[in-house]
């Protein structure tokens, strides 16, 4: 029978590498991915994913039980993606003005797609471009509104859960996400 | 109803947050509400170009490398976090006890360090909250501040910061405390030239033979960034009386170090040691011919040979 995390933490934080090993396992896929959605960069993501698992390692001789494990670690990693934004410029930033396009009506083609087109080579193409576009877009978010709709539009997070890890109101969390949406709204209005 | 609140509704709705009665609510009121229905339509337009990138997963390849990668960090840590844990608890005791210290008259040094004291030290490391009535030191310098959110609309900013205070210290070079907190600076200070200034001052010791700094030395030649500190950490492990971790230090270089000249000083030292009578194991000799063959300098290829021969 699997042991449970309170019991990993407790061989953990006295010293058995095997349960921290095993705790890390039970958590990092989401970690992982929760990084490589906000950076969308698989060395950046990687950097994340350590620098979390680093500070559960040096944190949890102190861990007292007082929040979920997993509560604690998404709220390291929420902690570590706002900081890690804000110490690496290493995206390049498209300002909004010069924002235009050349493949316009292809966007307008797979935005209006059914999705039975997705398997078409053309479509497939056009989807990258889109993604790209999007992704450039986020990019421009502050990091708090890209984390909120990073964690709620691609990891499945409700709102409450992003407010627990971000520990702040509910409301707080629905007002980055609707202006993270009226942001992406605004720049894809020729689309939408 | 207001109508405002199905505008904000209609984002709910794809985010999955309403009730099943406020669908039911959401959908009498799209039928008589073209403002709302447009918006609809136009959410939608940006959900399906959402949901493509829902499709991107980590791959067990990625995953595998990012367990690979922290498994050596931590391996790193364990060894780490031990020896500068002690050397901080040596400086902690060290400044209690600094009021009654006799200060030495003779090969003295003077260092000025920049000590980080992270005021809002916690154990972990989340977000801290600025209460009211927290103050800082009058001599407390404050660097290195980074916003995380500058957009002050909701009433709230966050940013980090480092708090430093200043703190000037003379004593001898022999002194144990002294020696503690030349490695802490070693291993932990940013700045390189610091770095080097602290190697500097340990290596004016003829011999040296102290656990810690010989496990402090190898983890810079090991890891420090700065190829200048790593010479000098090489050239002052050499004060030492070699032994297996120093072999195995200088094996690490040889294998990993991308400097040549940082390659050829390890290779120079494992000749030395041949010289002395030092074994090495097969597999260590193994990868020496890995050097012999495959290493882009020539000199390391040639002396790689020569150590190979020696033990044929």
């Amino acid at each position: 029978m699997a042991l449970s995390d309170s019991d990993l933490i407790i061989r953990a934080q006295n010293g058995d590498a095997m349960a921290f090993e095993e705790l890390v396992y039970r958590y990092d896929k989401n970690v992982l991915s929760i990084a490589l959605k906000y950076t969308n960069n698989e060395d950046e993501a990687k950097d994340i994913y350590q620098d979390v698992f680093i500070r559960v390692f040096k944190g949890l001789k102190n861990f007292q039980f007082k929040s979920e494990f997993s509560t604690w670690i998404y709220r390291i990693t929420t902690n570590v993606c706002l900081t890690f934004k804000t110490n690496s410029k290493k995206h390049s930033f498209v300002p909004i003005e010069n924002d235009k396009d050349d493949d316009e009506d292809n966007f307008e083609s797979v935005i209006l797609s059914t999705g039975e087109e997705e398997s078409n080579p053309d479509n497939i193409a056009a989807y990258g471009q889109l993604e790209n576009h999007l992704n450039e877009l986020l990019e421009q978010l502050p990091p708090k509104q890209k984390l909120c709709f990073v964690l709620k539009h691609y990891e499945g997070y409700k709102i409450r859960e992003i407010a627990k890890l971000l520990e702040c109101q509910d409301g707080t969390v629905k007002k980055y996400l609707f202006e993270a949406t009226h942001k992406l709204r605004s720049k894809l209005v020729q689309y939408t | 109803m207001n109508h405002e609140i199905f505008k904000e509704w209609v984002q709910l709705y794809y985010l999955d947050e309403l009730t099943e009665n406020e669908k039911k609510m959401l959908d009498a009121h799209l039928k008589e509400c073209d403002e709302c229905s447009k918006d609809l339509l136009a959410m939608e337009k940006l959900n399906n170009i959402i949901k493509n990138k829902r499709k991107v997963n980590v791959s067990n390849e990625l995953l595998a490398d990012a367990r690979t990668e922290l498994r050596a960090a931590i391996r790193l840590e364990r060894k780490r976090i031990p020896l500068t844990t002690k050397l901080f608890k040596s400086i902690k005791e060290f400044f209690v006890e600094r009021r009654s210290l006799v200060f030495g008259s003779t090969a003295s040094l003077a260092v000025g360090l920049l000590l980080g004291y992270f005021f809002f030290k916690s154990p972990a490391p989340d977000i801290q909250k600025l209460e009211g009535g927290t103050e800082l030191a009058s001599n407390v310098q404050i660097d290195n501040v980074k916003f995380i959110d500058s957009d002050a609309s909701d009433g709230t900013v966050e940013f980090s910061f480092n708090a430093i205070k200043p703190v000037t210290v003379r004593g001898n070079i022999n002194d144990e405390k002294i020696r503690s907190v030349l490695m802490y600076s070693l291993l932990n200070e940013q700045n390189p030239g610091v770095r080097l200034s602290s190697l500097n001052a340990i290596n004016s010791k003829q011999k040296l033979q102290n656990n810690d700094l010989k496990e402090a030395l190898i983890n810079v030649i090991k890891f420090d960034n700065n190829p200048g500190v790593r010479r000098e950490a090489i050239a002052t492990l050499s004060k030492f009386s070699y032994d297996e971790d120093i072999k195995k230090a200088f094996i690490y270089v040889l294998l990993n170090d991308t400097i040549s000249g940082m390659r050829i000083e390890a290779i120079n030292k494992l000749v030395e040691a041949t010289e002395k009578g030092f074994a090495f194991s097969p597999d260590e000799i193994n990868l020496l011919k890995s050097k012999a063959v495959g290493d882009d300098n020539n000199y390391v290829r040639y002396k790689a040979e020569t150590v190979v021969k020696e033990f044929k």
